[in-house]
């Protein structure tokens, strides 16, 4: 298993403090080289998925 | 990891290539300002960080673009920082070559590598470089600033970045909304618009605002509302249709026009492509050679008569193949021959009859399919401009309701009608073409009169129309967004004046009723982010709190009490903290650094202290977060250090370069206060550092020149000094007898510059270039020999093993170094 990096022990300690899932998949999404514009369009995918959600 | 040497060319303030080698404990650089001593802290920060922090810093990054090649070197040559690497007894080589204006390509030992082999992550540990700027971007700079700069310096500045970009995301998350949520959101927002301006429903919009976890206790408010509206008895199911006809009831009376224009929806799209695509591509080469080779039918019945007669003739020949079956004369073989060939071919041409028709009843159907595309692509156009141009007739009683109030949407309305009515009149002029072209082509297969003009025209106004109809759908789907507009205001005109508004609004909370539970979902998510960014800023405060308040207080502290001078008047700093709300919780990026003056707390220290003491704090913590455990770096460059200070706090520090040392680092000192590094060397003399001043600046560079770390007089002195004291113990005896190896070596040195006119660096002299520099000048064979022998007990390979230090020998080495002496005197 790859060791985690430092910024990603941080962001699973933060993960643990909170209990909304919403902010659990932000956290999540905090990735990548753009980890500021992952966050961005995941919080645009999940208010889309609201919208788009088939009742 | 210890610097040996490093090799600048090109880079910043250097141009030409410039080795400099660095002492293991302690190198004292001195320059004026401006000649280049930063860069030479700047190349090695470079090096291992691939950019400097002053470029990093800088708020214009375009004023620092292309800073790092140096403006005078030639195009021809690259610039390029070369370090020498000493640890764990082998060297190491690291070379960074600029590439384009901020790349790099990396090397060790003249290998090429995608990352230097230093087994820490160099973002989490201080960089081992104090220099004036950072000192200043630490403490006299904004909250946040301070806080970037506590985190960098702290290993935390991912953690920080992470902090500033869920803030972002948290405060400002309008950006990070796509369109379609936005329009959804404008829409529901003015359903509540509507319904925070009804008094009747003031309970409605009071659960409402609650948000979606008064999702259950709304609807039953809401379907209280409207069965309070309807006949008593209404079953539920019939509500919403009792609400529609009485507020239509009332508003017809009104007026019984609306303004409807029709979106385009994702099935009219798709239809409309597939649609247009065919009619563009109808009239194709294949179709219209298929329809021309129908005019061979015109001769069919002819064909299909001599056909049969010749089938008769031919199965009456088969009784009397020899003569003709109805005069009885006889058949030569050429006529017999004759018959069957003409048979044969009329039975050809006979069954290719039967395939055309075939061919022609496939093109029937196919004229007949693009009727039944053309009429229901034009029908899906048409009702949509017929829709909403049926208000244009109701253009006066509508301008009544809506003016003067709404006269931008009236005319916007006026100004719809002309357009769309333009719109319908060319689709309407162009299907008719194509209608009439179509006919003229289904005319010519019935009555086998086939043209290929005709077909051709066909093509033709199937293109026109469907550029027609391409052209028309940006036209009104740019308006329906305006008429939706109108249409609200005129619903709601219509609402006041028929008494409806209160039913209306129910009306659509029922219609919309899953669109509003989104609604609440999406703002209740975008709400909570203010809870997402507490917990952030909780979580990371947490972190830089712990790293700052406890052993980083300690740690600083100790420093600080280094540089402290016993006349300072009690006005100090006291340690780091978070500010906090009254609360208790901790702000958002803002560290604190406090200060007492006689054991009372003072607001601030960036606000109290002097500059000189601010100064101190940064050095000291910097100095700290250098020493923590897992910085691969055992060397420091301090560059300018002393800067606005008074002489008693640049003494004090002296202390702390000799303490540094002795904790293993190996320092690196920079400063354009000669007279103050005079003193440092003096502070330090035992450590016999390496000394250089740069005497002068050109295009070329800096001109750097090794100097003595003293006077060989000084030195010899030294020696006197500890031979005198009965007390010393072996430690000074062995630093004694060190000072007389380099007496020698400088001695040596002078002496051979001035009979040789050759500079022979006095660091790089061993025992055997002593002897062989002291022969070249003439000094005699027996003195040689005796200075020579210093080096048997003061070489570094010969104090490994059984050295002791003896006085009396050491006596001896002093006659000897002053005999060599008069040789330079």
């Amino acid at each position: 298993m790859t060791e985690l990096s430092k910024i990603e022990k941080y962001l699973k300690e933060l993960t643990k403090l909170t209990e909304d899932p919403v902010h659990k998949r932000l956290i999540a999404s905090y990735k990548g080289d753009n980890p500021k514009q992952s966050i961005e369009a995941e919080l645009g995918l999940i208010l889309e998925e609201v919208i788009r959600r088939e009742d | 990891m210890k610097i040996e040497s490093l090799t600048i060319r090109g880079f910043r303030g250097f141009n030409k290539e410039q080795p400099i080698d660095l002492h293991p404990a302690l190198t004292i650089i001195y320059g004026p300002n401006s000649y280049g001593k930063t860069s030479i802290t700047e190349a090695v920060e470079w090096l291992l960080y691939e950019r400097t922090s002053k470029v990093d810093r800088g708020e214009s990054k375009d004023e620092y673009k292309g800073s790092y090649r140096n403006c005078h070197i030639d195009s021809a040559i690259s610039t390029s920082v070369k370090v020498c690497f000493s640890g764990d007894e082998k060297k190491t080589e690291f070379e960074a070559e600029l590439v384009g204006e901020e790349g790099m390509n990396k090397s060790v030992d003249g290998l090429a590598v995608e990352q230097w082999p230093i087994d820490a992550d160099l973002g989490a540990v201080s960089k081992p470089f104090i220099m004036q700027h950072a000192l200043k971007y630490l403490l006299l700079v904004g909250p946040d600033q301070r806080f970037r700069g506590f985190a960098q310096l702290l290993g935390l500045d991912e953690l920080g970045n992470a902090q500033s970009d869920f803030v972002s995301l948290c405060t400002k998350p309008e950006s990070s909304i796509p369109l379609d949520v936005s329009l959804f959101r404008t829409q529901i927002a003015t359903i509540e618009n509507r319904l925070s301006l009804r008094p009747a429903l003031k309970e409605v919009y009071s659960l409402y605002k609650k948000g979606k976890d008064s999702l259950p206790s709304l609807t039953t408010c809401i379907w209280k509302e409207c069965t309070n509206r309807v006949p008593e008895g209404t079953p539920r199911e019939s509500v919403l249709a009792n609400l529609l006809r009485i507020r239509d009831e009332a508003v017809k009376k009104v007026f019984p026009g609306r303004i409807t224009l029709a979106p385009f929806s994702a099935d009219d799209k798709t239809s409309d492509s597939a649609d247009l695509q065919y009619f563009v591509k109808f009239a194709s080469e294949d179709l219209i050679s298929k329809y021309c080779e129908l005019v061979a039918l015109t001769t069919r019945d002819t064909i299909i008569k001599q056909a049969e007669f010749y089938n008769l003739g031919v199965e009456l020949l088969k009784q009397q193949p020899s003569e003709c079956p109805f005069c009885g004369q006889k058949l030569t073989t050429a006529v017999a021959t004759h018959i069957n060939n003409q048979h044969k071919e009329f039975k050809e041409q006979g069954e290719r009859s039967s395939s055309l028709l075939n061919q022609r009843q496939e093109i029937s159907d196919t004229l007949s399919d693009l009727k039944r595309r053309l009429d229901r692509c034009q029908q899906r156009h048409m009702s949509r401009l017929v829709t909403f141009l049926s208000i244009s007739a109701s253009m006066k009683e509508l301008a009544k309701i809506l003016l003067p109030k709404h006269e931008p949407y009236i005319q916007s309305v006026h100004d719809a009608i002309a357009q769309l009515q333009k719109v319908k009149n060319n689709l309407d002029r162009d299907y008719l073409n194509v209608s009439k072209a179509l006919t003229a082509v289904q005319l010519s297969v019935q009555q086998s009169k086939e043209d290929v003009t005709i077909m051709k025209d066909l093509g033709q106004s199937l293109v026109t129309y469907s550029s027609q109809i391409a052209s028309s759908v940006p036209v009104i789907s740019a308006l329906v967004s305006p008429m939706s507009d109108a249409n609200e205001i005129l619903k709601h005109e219509l609402d006041s004046a028929a008494g409806t508004e209160d039913i209306s609004v129910l009306i659509d909370l029922i219609e919309k009723q899953k669109e509003i539970e989104k609604y609440l979902e999406v703002e209740s998510i975008l709400a909570g982010l203010k809870e997402l960014r507490k917990s952030v800023d909780q979580y990371v405060g947490s972190k830089m709190l712990d790293a700052v308040s406890n052993e980083m207080t300690a740690d600083v502290m100790g420093w600080y009490d280094q540089i402290r001078t016993t006349g300072d008047p009690d006005v100090h700093f006291s340690g780091f903290d978070m500010d906090r709300t009254k609360k208790g919780d901790i702000k958002s990026r803002r560290v604190q650094i406090k200060a007492s003056s006689y054991g009372k707390d003072l607001v601030s220290a960036v606000s109290s202290l002097s500059e000189s003491k601010l100064n101190a704090l940064g050095l000291c913590l910097s100095i700290a977060t250098n020493l923590k455990p897992g910085c691969p770096f055992s060397f420091l460059f301090i560059d300018d250090p002393i800067q606005s200070w008074d002489e008693e706090h640049g003494t004090q520090f002296i202390d702390v370069v000799r303490k540094l040392v002795d904790k293993g680092k190996q320092v690196i000192l920079l400063s354009h206060n000669k007279i103050w590094l005079e003193q440092v060397r003096t502070g330090c003399r035992s450590l016999n550092g390496y000394y250089y001043e740069i005497t002068s600046y050109t295009k070329d560079g800096p001109n750097i020149i090794q100097k003595a770390w003293c006077s060989w007089e000084q030195r010899l002195d030294e020696v006197d000094a500890i031979l005198k004291d009965t007390t010393a113990d072996s430690v000074r005896l062995q630093q004694a007898e060190e000072e007389i190896r380099l007496v020698v070596s400088d001695l040596t040195s002078i002496i051979y510059l001035k009979k040789k006119h050759v500079h022979r660096d006095p660091n790089k002299l061993n025992s055997m270039l002593v002897r062989k520099s002291l022969v070249e000048c003439g000094v005699p064979t027996a003195l040689t020999d005796r200075i020579c022998q210093t080096f048997e007990t003061t070489d570094n390979s010969h104090h490994i093993t059984d050295y002791t230090a003896v006085r009396e020998r050491i006596k001896r080495y002093h006659c000897w170094a002053h005999e060599l002496a008069k040789y330079v005197q």
